[in-house]
C-alpha cells in the first residue's frame, strides 16, 4: 500500500511528552475529529499548514520538530 | 470508525443492493422475449425509492448510535476534502450516463435503454463515490 504523504511526524511522541496528551484532546484543541489525528499521525493524511501550525503551538515547538518532509519513497 | 466513514460504508451498501435487487428483480421479469420489453418502471422506482429510505434510515441510525456513544464529532477539513474528492470522482458516472442516454435519444432508441442508462449512470456514481470515500478514510486522499 503506497502512502498518500510524504510528511512524517513526531506528533505520537510530543503526545506522550506532554502529560501523554490523548487524541481526541489535541483534536479539540487544533479543531480537528478525533480521527484525523489518528491520520495525521500514521501518515495517512497531510493536514493543511494552518492545522500544522496550530499543532506545533499546541506542544510549543517549532513546525520542523512536528513535522518532516521524506525525500524519494514515503516513510 | 468516524460517523462520517460509517456513513460512507452504508451508502455504499444501499447503492449496491440496490443495483444488485434492481437487477434481480428484471431478470426474474424477463419471459423470453427481448429485456427492453420487461415493464421496468415500477420495479426502478420501488428500488430507487427504497435506496433512498434505508440510507435515510441508516443514517439515522447511525447517527442516534454516535450520539448514544458519545461519538459524535462535526465534519472537519480532512472530512470536507474525502466528501470533495469522492463526489468528482463519482461525478464521472454521471456524465458517462448523461452521455449514454443523449445518445441514444438521438439515435431513438426505446425509452428502457435511455432510462436504464441514466439509472445506471446514477447507481454506478454512487457506488464509485462511495467506494471513493471509504478508501480515502482507510487509506488517505491520493493527491
Amino acid at each position: 500500500m503506497v502512502k498518500p504523504t510524504k510528511v512524517t511526524n513526531h506528533i505520537r511522541a510530543l503526545r506522550f511528552a506532554h502529560e501523554e496528551m490523548t487524541q481526541a484532546e489535541l483534536g479539540e484543541r487544533i479543531g480537528m475529529t478525533r480521527q484525523t489525528v489518528i491520520a495525521i499521525e500514521q501518515g495517512r493524511y497531510a493536514p493543511s499548514l494552518e492545522t500544522a501550525f496550530r499543532i506545533a503551538k499546541v506542544f510549543d515547538v517549532s513546525l520542523h520538530e512536528v513535522f518532516q518532509y521524506t525525500e524519494g519513497e514515503p516513510a | 470508525m468516524a460517523v462520517q466513514e460509517q456513513n460512507a460504508w452504508a451508502m455504499l451498501v444501499t447503492a449496491m443492493v440496490g443495483v444488485g435487487v434492481y437487477l434481480t428483480l428484471l431478470l426474474i421479469n424477463l419471459d423470453g422475449s427481448s429485456i427492453s420489453t420487461v415493464a421496468y418502471q415500477p420495479l426502478m422506482l420501488w428500488t430507487i425509492g427504497g435506496a433512498i429510505v434505508i440510507g435515510i434510515a441508516a443514517s439515522i441510525l447511525i447517527a442516534i448510535r454516535a450520539n448514544v456513544a458519545g461519538e459524535r464529532e462535526k465534519p472537519d477539513q480532512r472530512d470536507r476534502e474525502i466528501e470533495r474528492f469522492a463526489v468528482s470522482v463519482g461525478q464521472a458516472f454521471l456524465v458517462i450516463g448523461g452521455v449514454a442516454a443523449l445518445l441514444m435519444a438521438l439515435a431513438e432508441w426505446e425509452w428502457f435503454w435511455i432510462a436504464n442508462a441514466l439509472y445506471f449512470g446514477f447507481a454506478l456514481s454512487g457506488i464509485l463515490e462511495g467506494v471513493s470515500k471509504v478508501t480515502a478514510y482507510r487509506r488517505g486522499i491520493p493527491w
